[in-house]
Protein backbone atom coordinates (compact mmCIF):
# COMPACT_ATOMS: atom_id res chain seq x y z
CA UNK A 1 0.00 0.00 0.00
CA UNK A 2 1.20 3.47 -0.67
CA UNK A 3 1.85 5.98 1.05
CA UNK A 4 -1.29 8.43 -0.29
CA UNK A 5 -3.55 5.61 0.55
CA UNK A 6 -2.67 5.64 4.20
CA UNK A 7 -3.40 9.67 4.38
CA UNK A 8 -6.58 8.93 2.67
CA UNK A 9 -7.42 6.35 5.63
CA UNK A 10 -6.36 8.75 8.27
CA UNK A 11 -8.00 11.74 6.76
CA UNK A 12 -10.90 9.96 7.12
CA UNK A 13 -10.42 8.77 10.38
CA UNK A 14 -11.09 12.66 11.42
CA UNK A 15 -14.51 13.05 9.63
CA UNK A 16 -16.19 10.49 11.82
CA UNK A 17 -18.98 12.60 13.20
CA UNK A 18 -18.69 12.81 16.73
CA UNK A 19 -21.09 15.21 18.50
CA UNK A 20 -18.42 16.06 21.23
CA UNK A 21 -21.61 16.71 23.77
CA UNK A 22 -19.59 15.12 26.59
CA UNK A 23 -16.49 16.81 26.39
CA UNK A 24 -18.05 20.09 25.94
CA UNK A 25 -19.62 18.95 29.88
CA UNK A 26 -16.40 18.16 30.84
CA UNK A 27 -14.79 21.38 29.65
CA UNK A 28 -17.85 23.45 31.81
CA UNK A 29 -16.83 21.78 34.53
CA UNK A 30 -13.04 21.91 34.57
CA UNK A 31 -13.60 25.76 34.03
CA UNK A 32 -16.15 25.82 36.74
CA UNK A 33 -13.74 23.81 38.83
CA UNK A 34 -10.72 26.23 38.00
CA UNK A 35 -12.59 29.37 38.71
CA UNK A 36 -12.92 27.77 42.36
CA UNK A 37 -9.42 26.65 42.65
CA UNK A 38 -8.16 29.68 41.34
CA UNK A 39 -10.33 31.59 44.18
CA UNK A 40 -8.83 29.03 46.37
CA UNK A 41 -5.42 29.68 45.12
CA UNK A 42 -5.71 32.90 45.93
CA UNK A 43 -6.53 32.67 49.38
CA UNK A 44 -3.52 30.34 49.98
CA UNK A 45 -1.22 32.91 48.62
CA UNK A 46 -2.71 35.54 51.04
CA UNK A 47 -1.70 32.90 53.71
CA UNK A 48 1.56 32.34 52.28
CA UNK A 49 2.19 36.44 51.92
CA UNK A 50 1.28 36.64 55.69
CA UNK A 51 3.19 33.51 56.92
CA UNK A 52 6.41 35.20 55.01
CA UNK A 53 6.00 38.76 56.32
CA UNK A 54 5.73 36.93 60.03
CA UNK A 55 8.58 35.09 59.99
CA UNK A 56 10.35 38.03 58.39
CA UNK A 57 8.74 40.12 61.25
CA UNK A 58 10.32 37.14 63.92
CA UNK A 59 14.09 36.99 62.07
CA UNK A 60 14.19 40.91 61.65
CA UNK A 61 13.03 41.03 65.85
CA UNK A 62 15.35 38.15 67.01
CA UNK A 63 12.18 36.49 68.15
CA UNK A 64 12.26 33.80 65.99
CA UNK A 65 15.87 33.06 66.83
CA UNK A 66 15.83 33.26 70.52
CA UNK A 67 12.51 30.04 70.26
CA UNK A 68 15.25 27.90 68.58
CA UNK A 69 18.28 29.04 70.84
CA UNK A 70 18.92 28.14 74.38
CA UNK A 71 19.03 31.53 76.41
CA UNK A 72 22.38 33.17 76.64
CA UNK A 73 23.00 35.05 79.85
CA UNK A 74 23.51 38.47 78.89
CA UNK A 75 25.55 41.58 79.70
CA UNK A 76 23.21 43.14 82.36
CA UNK A 77 23.33 46.84 81.60
CA UNK A 78 23.21 47.73 85.10
CA UNK A 79 24.19 45.77 88.09
CA UNK A 80 20.90 45.62 90.49
CA UNK A 81 21.04 47.75 93.40
CA UNK A 82 22.67 46.14 96.42
CA UNK A 83 19.30 45.69 98.16
CA UNK A 84 19.83 41.82 98.31
CA UNK A 85 23.87 40.56 98.17
CA UNK A 86 24.42 39.44 94.25
CA UNK A 87 27.36 36.26 93.99
CA UNK A 88 28.14 35.81 97.25
CA UNK A 89 28.47 31.66 97.90
CA UNK A 90 25.59 30.12 100.10
CA UNK A 91 26.37 30.80 103.77
CA UNK A 92 26.80 34.87 103.09
CA UNK A 93 24.17 36.74 105.30
CA UNK A 94 21.80 38.76 103.23
CA UNK A 95 22.11 42.26 103.21
CA UNK A 96 18.56 44.31 103.29
CA UNK A 97 17.08 47.19 104.59
CA UNK A 98 14.33 45.11 105.73
CA UNK A 99 14.24 43.54 108.92
CA UNK A 100 15.39 40.11 108.49
CA UNK A 101 13.42 37.03 110.21
CA UNK A 102 15.66 35.37 112.86
CA UNK A 103 16.62 32.14 111.49
CA UNK A 104 19.24 33.73 108.66
CA UNK A 105 18.05 32.34 105.21
CA UNK A 106 19.77 31.74 102.74
CA UNK A 107 21.24 34.29 100.35
CA UNK A 108 18.51 35.18 97.44
CA UNK A 109 20.76 35.99 94.51
CA UNK A 110 19.06 38.07 92.17
CA UNK A 111 20.80 36.71 88.97
CA UNK A 112 21.26 39.06 86.13
CA UNK A 113 18.08 40.45 84.95
CA UNK A 114 16.51 39.54 81.61
CA UNK A 115 18.27 40.69 78.51
CA UNK A 116 16.46 43.78 77.21
CA UNK A 117 16.70 43.61 73.23
CA UNK A 118 19.10 46.37 73.31
CA UNK A 119 19.21 49.25 75.94
CA UNK A 120 16.19 50.70 74.51
CA UNK A 121 16.27 54.07 75.48
CA UNK A 122 20.01 54.15 74.66
CA UNK A 123 20.37 52.48 71.52
CA UNK A 124 22.22 53.19 68.66
CA UNK A 125 20.75 51.27 66.28
CA UNK A 126 17.07 52.53 65.08
CA UNK A 127 14.45 54.04 67.46
CA UNK A 128 12.51 51.26 69.39
CA UNK A 129 9.60 50.87 67.73
CA UNK A 130 6.45 52.36 69.62
CA UNK A 131 5.04 49.27 70.79
CA UNK A 132 8.47 48.96 73.03
CA UNK A 133 7.97 52.84 74.32
CA UNK A 134 6.33 50.84 77.87
CA UNK A 135 8.68 48.26 77.95
CA UNK A 136 11.67 50.70 77.62
CA UNK A 137 10.53 52.73 80.51
CA UNK A 138 9.97 50.04 82.94
CA UNK A 139 13.43 48.77 82.01
CA UNK A 140 13.97 52.61 83.00
CA UNK A 141 12.72 52.78 86.42
CA UNK A 142 14.19 48.79 86.92
CA UNK A 143 18.06 49.55 85.74
CA UNK A 144 18.88 52.92 86.30
CA UNK A 145 16.35 54.47 88.63
CA UNK A 146 16.40 51.19 90.85
CA UNK A 147 12.65 52.09 91.70
CA UNK A 148 11.76 48.54 91.72
CA UNK A 149 8.00 49.17 92.94
CA UNK A 150 7.52 51.76 89.96
CA UNK A 151 9.47 49.30 87.73
CA UNK A 152 6.64 46.47 88.62
CA UNK A 153 3.55 48.82 87.80
CA UNK A 154 5.69 49.91 84.35
CA UNK A 155 6.30 46.08 83.80
CA UNK A 156 2.90 45.27 84.92
CA UNK A 157 1.43 48.17 82.25
CA UNK A 158 3.59 46.43 79.37
CA UNK A 159 1.80 43.08 80.26
CA UNK A 160 -1.44 44.66 80.26
CA UNK A 161 -1.20 46.78 76.90
CA UNK A 162 1.15 44.78 75.15
CA UNK A 163 -0.04 41.22 75.89
CA UNK A 164 1.51 39.51 72.91
CA UNK A 165 4.42 42.14 72.85
CA UNK A 166 7.98 41.84 71.48
CA UNK A 167 9.05 42.09 74.67
CA UNK A 168 6.19 39.81 77.13
CA UNK A 169 8.91 37.11 78.07
CA UNK A 170 11.80 39.48 79.61
CA UNK A 171 8.73 41.88 81.18
CA UNK A 172 7.60 38.76 83.11
CA UNK A 173 10.94 37.91 84.11
CA UNK A 174 11.99 41.21 85.25
CA UNK A 175 8.67 41.33 86.59
CA UNK A 176 9.18 38.86 88.92
CA UNK A 177 12.90 40.08 89.47
CA UNK A 178 11.17 43.12 90.87
CA UNK A 179 8.97 41.21 93.56
CA UNK A 180 12.25 39.81 94.91
CA UNK A 181 13.82 43.25 95.34
CA UNK A 182 10.60 43.75 96.90
CA UNK A 183 10.56 40.95 99.05
CA UNK A 184 7.37 39.68 97.80
CA UNK A 185 8.73 36.24 97.56
CA UNK A 186 5.56 34.26 97.37
CA UNK A 187 4.37 36.30 94.55
CA UNK A 188 7.97 36.04 93.29
CA UNK A 189 7.83 32.20 93.33
CA UNK A 190 4.70 32.44 91.38
CA UNK A 191 5.28 34.71 89.15
CA UNK A 192 8.96 32.24 88.40
CA UNK A 193 7.59 29.02 88.20
CA UNK A 194 6.56 29.19 84.42
CA UNK A 195 10.15 30.28 83.90
CA UNK A 196 11.10 27.47 86.17
CA UNK A 197 9.15 24.88 84.25
CA UNK A 198 10.36 25.77 81.00
CA UNK A 199 7.25 26.46 79.81
CA UNK A 200 8.08 30.20 78.79
CA UNK A 201 9.94 30.33 75.31
CA UNK A 202 10.88 26.51 75.94
CA UNK A 203 13.03 27.24 78.99
CA UNK A 204 13.60 30.81 78.81
CA UNK A 205 16.01 31.95 82.04
CA UNK A 206 15.09 28.23 83.26
CA UNK A 207 18.14 27.32 84.80
CA UNK A 208 18.17 31.00 86.98
CA UNK A 209 14.53 30.43 87.74
CA UNK A 210 14.66 27.26 89.04
CA UNK A 211 17.83 28.11 91.39
CA UNK A 212 15.65 31.81 92.36
CA UNK A 213 12.84 29.44 93.32
CA UNK A 214 15.51 27.25 95.98
CA UNK A 215 16.66 30.69 97.32
CA UNK A 216 13.29 31.65 97.35
CA UNK A 217 11.71 28.08 99.09
CA UNK A 218 14.38 28.21 101.87
CA UNK A 219 13.75 31.99 102.66
CA UNK A 220 10.31 31.10 103.06
CA UNK A 221 10.94 27.96 105.28
CA UNK A 222 13.65 29.04 107.52
CA UNK A 223 16.85 28.33 107.45
CA UNK A 224 17.95 24.80 106.78
CA UNK B 1 -10.59 18.19 0.16
CA UNK B 2 -9.33 21.35 2.38
CA UNK B 3 -10.90 22.20 5.09
CA UNK B 4 -12.25 25.63 5.35
CA UNK B 5 -10.50 28.30 7.57
CA UNK B 6 -13.17 30.43 9.58
CA UNK B 7 -13.58 34.05 7.57
CA UNK B 8 -16.39 34.41 10.89
CA UNK B 9 -15.89 38.09 12.15
CA UNK B 10 -13.89 36.05 15.93
CA UNK B 11 -13.34 39.45 17.02
CA UNK B 12 -16.46 39.90 19.28
CA UNK B 13 -15.74 36.38 20.87
CA UNK B 14 -12.03 36.76 21.13
CA UNK B 15 -12.43 39.86 22.73
CA UNK B 16 -15.37 37.92 25.01
CA UNK B 17 -12.97 35.38 25.76
CA UNK B 18 -10.41 38.22 26.79
CA UNK B 19 -12.73 39.45 29.15
CA UNK B 20 -13.11 35.78 30.75
CA UNK B 21 -16.69 35.51 29.49
CA UNK B 22 -16.98 31.71 30.27
CA UNK B 23 -20.16 31.10 27.49
CA UNK B 24 -17.56 32.49 25.34
CA UNK B 25 -15.34 29.63 25.57
CA UNK B 26 -18.74 27.53 25.27
CA UNK B 27 -19.52 29.64 22.05
CA UNK B 28 -16.23 28.97 20.61
CA UNK B 29 -16.31 25.34 21.48
CA UNK B 30 -19.73 24.99 19.56
CA UNK B 31 -17.85 27.05 16.45
CA UNK B 32 -15.00 24.45 16.57
CA UNK B 33 -14.70 21.60 17.76
CA UNK B 34 -15.00 19.27 15.47
CA UNK B 35 -11.96 20.48 13.51
CA UNK B 36 -10.50 20.56 16.89
CA UNK B 37 -11.38 16.65 17.23
CA UNK B 38 -10.88 15.87 13.54
CA UNK B 39 -7.35 17.26 13.92
CA UNK B 40 -7.16 15.90 17.62
CA UNK B 41 -8.40 11.94 16.04
CA UNK B 42 -5.59 12.99 12.93
CA UNK B 43 -3.17 13.60 15.29
CA UNK B 44 -2.95 11.07 18.49
CA UNK B 45 -4.92 8.02 16.27
CA UNK B 46 -6.95 7.21 18.71
CA UNK B 47 -10.91 8.70 20.36
CA UNK B 48 -10.77 9.31 23.63
CA UNK B 49 -6.95 10.41 23.92
CA UNK B 50 -8.38 13.00 20.93
CA UNK B 51 -11.34 14.03 23.19
CA UNK B 52 -9.01 14.99 26.35
CA UNK B 53 -7.02 16.80 23.81
CA UNK B 54 -9.72 18.42 22.47
CA UNK B 55 -11.09 19.29 26.07
CA UNK B 56 -7.65 20.73 27.09
CA UNK B 57 -7.66 23.15 24.33
CA UNK B 58 -10.94 24.76 24.86
CA UNK B 59 -9.99 24.60 28.91
CA UNK B 60 -6.70 26.35 28.20
CA UNK B 61 -8.37 28.85 25.69
CA UNK B 62 -9.50 31.76 28.14
CA UNK B 63 -5.30 31.72 29.56
CA UNK B 64 -3.89 31.30 25.83
CA UNK B 65 -6.34 33.70 24.24
CA UNK B 66 -3.99 36.49 26.00
CA UNK B 67 -1.36 35.76 22.93
CA UNK B 68 -4.03 35.53 19.92
CA UNK B 69 -2.57 38.64 18.23
CA UNK B 70 -5.57 38.31 15.16
CA UNK B 71 -2.57 37.11 12.60
CA UNK B 72 -4.33 33.61 12.19
CA UNK B 73 -8.11 32.76 12.50
CA UNK B 74 -9.25 31.67 16.12
CA UNK B 75 -9.40 28.13 14.44
CA UNK B 76 -5.64 27.99 13.61
CA UNK B 77 -5.25 29.67 16.61
CA UNK B 78 -6.75 26.54 18.14
CA UNK B 79 -4.86 24.25 16.33
CA UNK B 80 -2.18 26.09 17.74
CA UNK B 81 -3.44 25.42 21.28
CA UNK B 82 -4.26 21.69 20.54
CA UNK B 83 -0.52 20.88 19.13
CA UNK B 84 1.07 22.76 22.48
CA UNK B 85 -0.85 20.55 24.23
CA UNK B 86 -0.52 17.11 22.29
CA UNK B 87 2.49 16.02 23.71
CA UNK B 88 1.44 14.27 26.52
CA UNK B 89 -1.75 12.76 25.07
CA UNK B 90 0.45 11.83 21.79
CA UNK B 91 2.55 9.63 24.56
CA UNK B 92 -0.66 8.36 26.61
CA UNK B 93 -1.98 7.20 23.04
CA UNK B 94 1.46 5.41 21.91
CA UNK B 95 1.37 3.60 25.04
CA UNK B 96 -2.30 2.21 24.82
CA UNK B 97 -1.72 1.38 20.67
CA UNK B 98 1.23 -0.47 21.82
CA UNK B 99 -0.45 -2.30 24.34
CA UNK B 100 -3.27 -3.34 21.89
CA UNK B 101 -0.74 -3.82 19.22
CA UNK B 102 0.39 -6.71 21.54
CA UNK B 103 -2.72 -7.75 22.08
CA UNK B 104 -3.73 -7.75 18.40
CA UNK B 105 -0.42 -9.77 17.22
CA UNK B 106 -1.32 -12.51 19.86
CA UNK B 107 -4.97 -12.39 18.13
CA UNK B 108 -4.18 -12.55 14.28
CA UNK B 109 -2.86 -15.96 14.70
CA UNK B 110 -6.54 -17.03 14.78
CA UNK B 111 -7.96 -17.03 11.56
CA UNK B 112 -11.50 -15.68 12.11
CA UNK B 113 -10.28 -12.24 12.61
CA UNK B 114 -9.96 -11.02 8.70
CA UNK B 115 -12.84 -8.59 8.13
CA UNK B 116 -12.66 -7.79 4.37
CA UNK B 117 -15.12 -4.95 4.81
CA UNK B 118 -13.86 -1.79 3.50
CA UNK B 119 -14.54 0.00 6.51
CA UNK B 120 -12.14 -1.82 8.49
CA UNK B 121 -9.26 -2.24 6.05
CA UNK B 122 -9.41 1.38 5.96
CA UNK B 123 -9.18 1.54 9.72
CA UNK B 124 -6.28 -0.73 9.57
CA UNK B 125 -4.76 1.32 7.55
CA UNK B 126 -5.41 4.51 9.41
CA UNK B 127 -4.27 2.76 12.82
CA UNK B 128 -0.62 1.61 10.73
CA UNK B 129 0.07 5.11 9.85
CA UNK B 130 -0.39 5.96 13.06
CA UNK B 131 1.58 3.40 14.52
CA UNK B 132 4.29 4.91 12.32
CA UNK B 133 3.35 8.20 13.53
CA UNK B 134 4.76 7.01 16.39
CA UNK B 135 8.07 6.92 15.76
CA UNK B 136 8.13 10.40 13.93
CA UNK B 137 9.83 13.18 16.53
CA UNK B 138 6.50 15.46 17.50
CA UNK B 139 7.13 18.32 15.53
CA UNK B 140 7.60 16.13 12.51
CA UNK B 141 4.37 14.49 13.31
CA UNK B 142 2.23 17.68 13.84
CA UNK B 143 3.54 19.17 10.41
CA UNK B 144 2.74 15.79 8.30
CA UNK B 145 -0.41 15.61 9.85
CA UNK B 146 -1.58 19.41 8.97
CA UNK B 147 -0.36 18.95 5.82
CA UNK B 148 -0.86 16.10 4.42
CA UNK B 149 -4.36 14.73 6.57
CA UNK B 150 -5.56 18.53 7.08
CA UNK B 151 -4.10 19.58 3.69
CA UNK B 152 -3.34 22.82 4.93
CA UNK B 153 -0.77 25.10 2.83
CA UNK B 154 2.62 25.14 4.53
CA UNK B 155 1.75 28.80 5.34
CA UNK B 156 -1.17 28.06 7.25
CA UNK B 157 1.19 25.18 9.34
CA UNK B 158 3.76 27.72 9.87
CA UNK B 159 1.70 30.05 11.72
CA UNK B 160 -0.08 27.50 13.27
CA UNK B 161 3.24 25.59 14.80
CA UNK B 162 4.97 29.11 14.72
CA UNK B 163 8.27 27.71 12.78
CA UNK B 164 9.09 29.28 9.13
CA UNK B 165 8.01 28.06 6.23
CA UNK B 166 11.30 26.48 5.08
CA UNK B 167 11.39 24.25 7.98
CA UNK B 168 8.06 23.04 7.80
CA UNK B 169 8.43 22.21 4.42
CA UNK B 170 11.83 20.41 5.69
CA UNK B 171 9.93 18.75 8.62
CA UNK B 172 7.13 17.64 5.72
CA UNK B 173 9.65 15.87 3.41
CA UNK B 174 11.73 13.68 6.78
CA UNK B 175 8.00 12.75 7.98
CA UNK B 176 7.39 11.41 5.02
CA UNK B 177 10.82 9.54 3.84
CA UNK B 178 10.74 7.83 7.36
CA UNK B 179 6.99 7.27 7.02
CA UNK B 180 7.17 5.61 3.45
CA UNK B 181 10.71 3.59 4.94
CA UNK B 182 8.01 2.18 7.99
CA UNK B 183 4.90 1.59 5.66
CA UNK B 184 6.94 -0.60 3.02
CA UNK B 185 8.06 -2.54 6.16
CA UNK B 186 5.09 -3.42 7.14
CA UNK B 187 3.78 -3.87 3.88
CA UNK B 188 6.29 -6.62 3.24
CA UNK B 189 6.10 -8.34 6.32
CA UNK B 190 2.90 -8.55 5.35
Amino acid sequence: MKLDDHIAALRELGDEPLDGSSTRLRVRRTLEHGHGMRRHAGVLAALAVLLVASASWGFATGRIQRWFSPPVPSPSPSPTPAKIAMHEPAPAPIVEPTPVPAPVPAPIVVPTPAPTPAPIAKSPTPTPAPTSRRYAKAHELYFHDANYAAALEAFDDYLVHEPTGQFVAEARYNRALCLVHLDQLADAKLALQPFADGTVLAGYRQAEAKTLIEKIDHRLNGTR
Amino acid sequence: MTLPMVAAPDDDLVARLRDGDRAAVEQAYIAHHAAIRAFARRLVGETSTAEDLVHDTFVALPRAIRSFRGEASLRSFLIGVAVNHAKRHIRTAVRRRRATEKLAAQQEVLPSTIDATDVLARKRLADRLSAALDELPLEQRVVFVLCEAEQRTSVEVAAIVGAPEGTVRTRLMHAKRKLREQLEDVGGER
